[in-house]
């Protein structure tokens, strides 16, 4: 059966490549019959990868360890929720689960654009349908997902403990989708090039796509975070380890490109810098898998070598040739319609902001890629973690958040002196005087002093975009508050919708300030009923335990903890050993978390003396990160949602907007 | 405004160089150090972050040379004898690898540089077009074309 399985496949890399090839071929000699023929071939492709996975996911849940993959990664004991996931959790599961969302992609590119865009959706299919076409040669040449062991085990090897958790579940997937959904807006500008079609079209096109793209890695990078922080307990969240650096580096371009093409949307300028900025957002997807999965960098969590680096990598130079060839072509195309009108200028400021998010991409890139470099040039190894990137990173981050409030107090095209001073004069004061009161309660740090001054700048300026569009829809159209916020966001979704995820990101800054400035972190060893206080809590051993079921055996101790001596909380951090990986024991966090702090503990043994080894950790403002990305998922559902202009709204916005002149014009009479 | 705008990009980059820059350490803690060195059990981890045996062993004697008075230069030193440079979670900033440190602010530097003048080119460019579209007086057509699009701009 799973023979079958391998024979579907290869059965989707051949129509893949028709696909490619009908599409290419149709456009080129105006054959529709081909075209049509290529647009079912990626719909048919989508369904039999669609027939691939369930035949995987029926070999995990059925336990059939006939299957390499199968006994690799799951096992008897596993539950079914952590059997499903374990789809992704291998290289083989998560290189045919890639290549089916890319082939569902590819088929809703289809579905949204059967009555338009005629123009581009050929050579963008086709684009899609090269990227698939690697990944299924991948799997056909290199990677069996299917392939099958000579005997039966009796059991499989199971699924490693530190994966059987919510935010490791969720990590990949959602990875994945930022991934491909990246691929779907490359594959639209390579048709725009290729059709010298260079007008904004691919980019408001795909608007939605990148968008999504966009929060899909935010949100896988903030899963994997949330996963290190109680899985990992080392108390942190992000190691700057080279697997986590390859996630960032799309969504920092990522990022980049978001913001720029706003300018080419509005001005027709940026064309040649947009077409590379997601090209290079594109290929760094591919570098971050080939990292991944070359072995060529060791990482705590990468795939190791596994034999399909070469692939990748020859599919990433081969990509990076023909974009460069394609974008240096067409450049006397892809000349700007309008200059620049001031130096001041919206535009100036998503440059400078351009600027500082590549240079946060290439100083990870660099400091990732630097023990090679170092290796070749002085024979000798070194190592690059998480002290240098901290050391570099931190001052390029903290001006871009800066740069987060700066933007929008910045006209577009051309912002004057007065204007410029109007819009800054009350967020800097503000923010400088929250500063002075930062500084007199103690904090001395510069970093978390202009993380905290910068924020509220941030804050402030959002707060101020708000009101401004609420205060003039309530004073020309005589609306409530709320009804004049509803119709701000409503006309403006993408704009409002950014601002949200601008508080969100603030959030998160402020949290990893608060729980990386201000940590507090004890090692304590307690006997049953000792205690010990770290800073405003008292933690007592109330007990141990011990806990066996079919999969594992937890040693657990039980504390009290008390604050202004009445009892808090009670904690359970636990050691386990899993049975699948007796030489592997991990930790299982306990963790009580507020918006002001989180008490973390770490059970880590007992010491010669039989006493309880506790690594207590307490991190101000942790929460808010993990609820910045709640606050940036609203933003994105605004920025995505599709509301409905009825009718109605059209009208009473004409109105306001007749409304408004009549205003202005009267404004402009009695001056 | 171009004045402002060139002593302020001076400004930033200066900033972020001098941000670069830490203090010296004047205590030592059991953190600081072995926030600075990775474990050896081959994990890839900082030995802070790491949890295994091998970093239980590394933190316990650093925390007695800690408390035998060594100071965190001579702790690493002695690390690095043994192991080599790859015991340290970041490159010395000596020799070829200082360019690791440098190199990151010099792009930025240099990128920042370049859109700058782009930007003062683009701008000139700008200011050309709108005076002289400003000496032409708009027809009657011409600004209900205007009117149009800002109607739609607003909507």
């Amino acid at each position: 059966m799973y023979q079958f399985g391998y024979n579907i496949l290869q059965l989707v890399m051949v129509i893949t490549a028709f696909a490619l090839f009908g599409n290419i071929w149709g456009f080129q000699k105006r054959r529709s019959d081909f075209l049509v023929s290529g647009r079912r071939a990626v719909q048919l492709s989508f369904w039999l990868l669609t027939g691939t996975v369930a035949l995987m996911l029926y070999a995990l849940l059925t336990h059939d360890f006939h299957v390499e993959y199968v006994a690799s990664y799951s096992n008897r004991s596993l539950n079914t929720f952590y059997t499903i996931t374990a789809l992704w959790a291998g290289q083989k599961g998560s290189l045919l689960f890639w290549t089916w969302i890319l082939s569902g992609f590819s088929a809703l590119v289809i579905r949204q654009n059967r009555n338009k865009n005629q123009q581009l959706v050929p050579y963008a299919l086709a684009t899609l349908m090269g990227i698939q076409l690697f990944f299924a040669v991948l799997m056909v040449f290199a990677t069996n997902p299917f392939e099958t062991l000579a005997f039966m085990p009796q059991d499989g090897q199971g699924l490693n403990p530190l994966l059987q958790n919510s935010g490791m579940v969720m990590h990949p997937p959602t990875l994945y989708l930022g991934y491909i959904a990246f691929s779907v807006p490359f594959a639209f500008a390579i048709a725009a090039l290729l059709t010298r079609k260079l007008d904004s079209q691919w980019i408001t096109t795909t608007r939605k796509w990148t968008i999504a793209a966009w929060f899909f890695l935010a949100l896988g990078n903030l899963f994997g975070m949330k996963w290190a922080y109680v899985e990992l307990g080392w108390g942190g969240f992000w190691a700057w380890d080279p697997v986590e650096n390859a996630s960032f580096l799309p969504w920092l371009t990522g990022t980049a490109f978001l913001h720029s093409v706003m300018i080419q949307e509005r001005r027709g300028m940026l064309k040649i810098w947009n077409m590379s900025l997601i090209t290079i957002t594109f290929l760094l997807t591919i570098l971050g898998t080939f990292i991944t999965r070359s072995g060529l960098i060791s990482s705590v969590h990468s795939f190791g070598n596994t034999g399909v680096g070469i692939y990748f990598l020859i599919f990433l130079i081969t990509s990076t040739a023909f974009t460069a060839w394609l974008i240096i072509t067409r450049i006397p195309d892809l000349k700007s319609d309008h200059e620049l009108n001031s130096l001041l200028s919206r535009e100036s400021s998503f440059l400078l902001n351009n600027l500082l998010l590549l240079g946060a991409a290439f100083a990870v890139l660099w400091g990732t890629l630097f023990p090679m470099i170092s290796e070749a040039v002085t024979g000798d190894k070194i190592t690059v973690g998480a002290p240098f990137f901290n050391q570099v990173g931190t001052p390029i981050f903290l001006a871009l958040l800066l740069l987060t409030g700066i933007c929008p107090l910045i006209a577009w095209r051309k912002a004057s002196g007065k204007n410029f001073r109007h819009n800054f004069l009350w967020p800097m004061l503000v923010s400088l005087a929250s500063g002075g009161i930062f500084w007199i309660i103690g904090i001395r740090s510069v970093y978390i002093l202009m993380s905290f001054t910068f924020s509220i700048f941030v804050l402030y300026t959002i707060g101020m975009e708000f009101w401004k569009g609420i205060r003039a829809k309530m004073r020309t159209a005589q609306r409530s508050f709320f009804t004049a916020l509803r119709n701000i966001v409503a006309i403006n979704q993408r704009r409002y919708g950014g601002y949200i995820i601008h508080l969100g990101i603030v959030m998160i800054f402020v949290g990893i300030t608060g729980s990386v400035g201000f940590k507090t972190e004890q090692k304590v060893m307690l006997d049953k009923g000792e205690q010990a206080t770290v800073k405003n809590y008292t933690f007592q051993l109330a007990g141990r335990y011990t806990n066996q079921d079919p999969e594992k055996v937890s040693y657990g101790a039980k504390l009290n903890v008390y604050k202004d001596g009445k009892l808090y909380t009670t904690m359970t951090p636990e050691k386990r050993i899993h049975r699948t990986s007796q030489d592997q024991p991990h930790t299982e966090v306990a963790l009580h978390q507020t918006p002001k702090e989180d008490l973390y503990v770490v059970y880590a043994g007992t010491n010669d003396n039989g006493k309880a080894v506790l690594d207590i950790h307490i991190n101000p403002l942790t929460a808010w990160i993990w609820n910045g990305g709640l606050v940036m998922l609203f933003g994105t559902l605004i920025a995505l949602y599709p509301m409905k202009k009825t009718r109605r709204n059209r009208k009473r916005n004409e109105q306001d907007t007749q409304n408004k002149r009549r205003t202005d014009r009267r404004a402009a009479v009695s001056a | 405004m171009n004045k402002i705008l060139r002593t302020n990009g001076v400004l930033i980059v200066a900033l972020l160089f001098l941000l670069n820059a830490q203090p010296a350490e004047a205590t030592e803690n059991l953190t600081d150090v072995t926030n600075s060195l990775m474990c050896t059990c081959g994990c890839s981890m900082v030995l802070y972050s790491c949890k295994c045996g091998t970093a239980d062993n590394m933190k316990a004697d650093i925390q007695q040379r800690i408390d035998n008075g060594q100071s965190k230069d001579q702790i690493l030193d002695s690390y690095v004898q043994r192991y080599g440079d790859v015991i340290l979670a970041a490159p010395p900033k000596e020799g070829f690898n200082l360019s690791a440190w440098v190199m990151p602010f010099v792009a930025i530097a240099g990128a920042a540089f370049l859109v700058y003048m782009l930007l003062k080119r683009w701008s000139a460019q700008g200011a050309v077009h709108e005076t002289r579209w400003a000496q032409e007086e708009l027809k009657e057509e011409d600004l209900q074309e205007l009117e149009q699009e800002l109607s739609k701009l607003e909507e």
